[in-house]
């Protein structure tokens, strides 16, 4: 009983950081980023619920209560990722994602986001040849455009949530057709209001 | 902000393009040609001090420049030459945006000139150039030499195992299967293999015209596991195995595997799609008058020595050469890299 007790107490701040992280209709996300596992990349932005709402779960009295809400949100995430290759470019995307997440009232979260994007690569050294005439042209880019998707999981913490995701990505028109691309990505998510607390 | 993201993406690029040596004589050296709509990356490693510059033409259609750089044979070509690597329009790391339409061979063959011009352009015009091509960049580059005054670019062509004839490259194949296969039978070598293949490419019209897909491909999957069998009969010799790890990174960190796969095979059936299994430069091969060594393995299945033989009669060079490597298959440079890297110093010595 005391054990209980003194859990129960332990749980309390934590629940209630987690009530305003649940509440917080903007949340900022920062991640490491490996597209094939092989290029390394950086990848945030923010997410934006325009819909919200808590319901309890239907999973009998021993979790039906007020602290365990399943908690789920209409998302909209404009994010930026950018990557490189070890030797030969660097790439950035940019993409509005639009999603659902569902929080469990235990930490679980569940999320997917699909929205449009560009994806821009840049090449450190070009030379152009027309003809006979080759030019030095240095740093180059190219623009294709992309749909992009995230799908994941991830656990509530005190404060934040930690997320594991897939992100996948089909690009075009690179090469005369359409390009699957799929990288994996950790996150750490969290209310930018905590930052000035 | 602004700045803070330019000087990230700065500090990105130059960490991407700094893996330069301190040996100024070993050059890594990463750029891209522009031509045509396509973004191709040329790797050059190597003895760029030496003056002399080969441009290695991947095979495929599908595969990539950075693929051919493992083992014995790169790293000593390297330690006398400056290697490009170089990948095709839409293959390995090549990018762009244009149409279907515009791949094809002949856009190719204006790619590799584009990259010639490139590198004379950036090294200097008295650099020595050769052209170097194996497998699918033996059509490639054969395809370059006959082509209008292309060849003049360069001081010399090598071509390994190349499939500059699709035609000879189906119907010979069937012949060396049928000899080979009719060898390996009596000596009791892999029985059931080779009965296997016996019965299937003896039903085969040898007449190319009459080719199916699905016996070009065949012949081409049997090709390769062929080489294993005759490794286990002690006729062929097994791959170099040194320096894997180099290939392994050069396939899987410094490609990007999916991306590589994906865009390599829609090229190849778009070239397919264009008829590629007809082409054929052997009227044309009396064009090419700039030295040529041609090299090939004695057991090669996937382009039969028998490609070799009717180049090296209808080359229209004064100083033409055929090798064979006795102990090989389609990649000569892997199973006997000593051999084949005398052979190339040897000819380039003599014309550079």
């Amino acid at each position: 009983m005391l054990p209980g007790l003194f859990a129960l107490a332990a749980l309390l701040p934590w629940r209630t950081a987690q009530a305003q992280m649940e509440d917080a209709r903007l949340r900022a996300n920062v991640g490491v980023y490996a597209i094939m596992l092989t290029k390394p990349g950086l990848r945030g932005g923010v997410e934006y619920a325009f819909i919200a709402k808590d319901r309890a779960p239907r999973l009998g009295f021993l979790f039906n209560n007020q602290s365990k809400d399943i908690h789920t949100r209409w998302v909209v995430a404009p994010q930026v990722a950018t990557y490189w290759d070890p030797l030969s470019f660097v790439a950035v995307q940019g993409s509005l994602e639009v999603g659902r997440s569902v929080q469990q009232g235990w930490g679980l979260v569940r999320h997917w986001r699909v929205g449009p994007g560009i994806y821009r690569a840049f090449l450190p050294e070009v030379y152009t040849v027309e003809g006979d005439q080759v030019t030095f042209d240095g740093l180059e880019s190219r623009q294709y455009g992309m749909l992009s998707a995230t799908f994941g999981v991830g656990y509530a913490l005190k404060e934040s949530i930690v997320q594991a995701n897939l992100h996948a990505m089909v690009i075009g028109l690179y090469n005369a057709t359409l390009l699957p691309m799929a990288g994996v990505e950790l996150v750490y998510q969290f209310d930018p209001k905590s930052l000035r607390r | 902000m602004r700045p803070l993201v330019l000087s990230a993406l700065t500090l990105l690029l130059v960490a991407t393009v700094s893996c330069q040596s301190d040996d100024p004589s070993a050059t890594e050296d990463v750029f891209y040609v522009r031509h045509n709509g396509a973004d191709m990356p040329a790797y050059v490693y190597g003895n760029a001090s030496s003056n002399t510059f080969v441009i290695l033409l991947h095979g495929g259609p599908g595969g990539s420049g950075l693929e051919y750089r493992f083992g014995q044979y790169s790293q000593q070509l390297e330690e006398r030459y400056a290697m490009v690597y170089f990948d095709q329009r839409g293959q390995g790391m090549a990018q762009g945006q244009y149409s279907p339409e515009d791949i094809t061979l002949d856009n190719m063959v204006d790619d590799v000139r584009a990259l010639a011009l490139t590198l004379k352009a950036k090294y200097g015009e008295d650099i020595s150039l050769f052209l170097m091509g194996h497998s699918w960049g033996g059509t490639l580059g054969t395809a370059v030499v006959v082509k209008e005054d292309y060849q003049s670019l360069f001081k010399g062509w090598i071509e390994v195992d190349g499939a500059h004839d699709l035609p000879l490259t189906y119907a010979g194949g069937i012949r060396l299967f049928q000899q080979v296969g009719n060898d390996q039978v009596a000596a009791g070598n892999s029985p059931e293999f080779w009965e296997e293949i016996l019965e299937r490419v003896n039903g085969m019209s040898t007449n190319p015209a009459e080719a199916l897909d699905e016996d070009i491909l065949y012949l081409n999957q049997k090709g390769f596991e062929a080489e294993g069998y005759l490794q286990d009969a002690g006729i062929l010799y097994s791959g170099d195995t040194s320096n894997l790890g180099q290939l392994f990174a050069n396939i899987l960190v410094y490609n990007n595997l999916l991306t590589s796969f994906w865009s390599g095979s829609y090229t190849n059936q778009s070239l397919y799609d264009k008829g590629l299994e007809q082409y054929t430069a052997t009227p044309e091969l009396g064009k090419v008058t700039i030295p040529t060594l041609l090299m090939w393995g004695r057991y090669d299945f996937v382009v039969n020595p028998e490609v070799g033989e009717t180049a090296l009669q209808a080359l229209g060079s004064a100083d033409k050469e055929l090798v064979y490597f006795e102990g090989s298959g389609h990649s000569p440079m892997d199973s006997e890299p000593a051999l084949f890297v005398n052979t190339v110093i040897t000819f380039i010595e003599r014309n550079r």
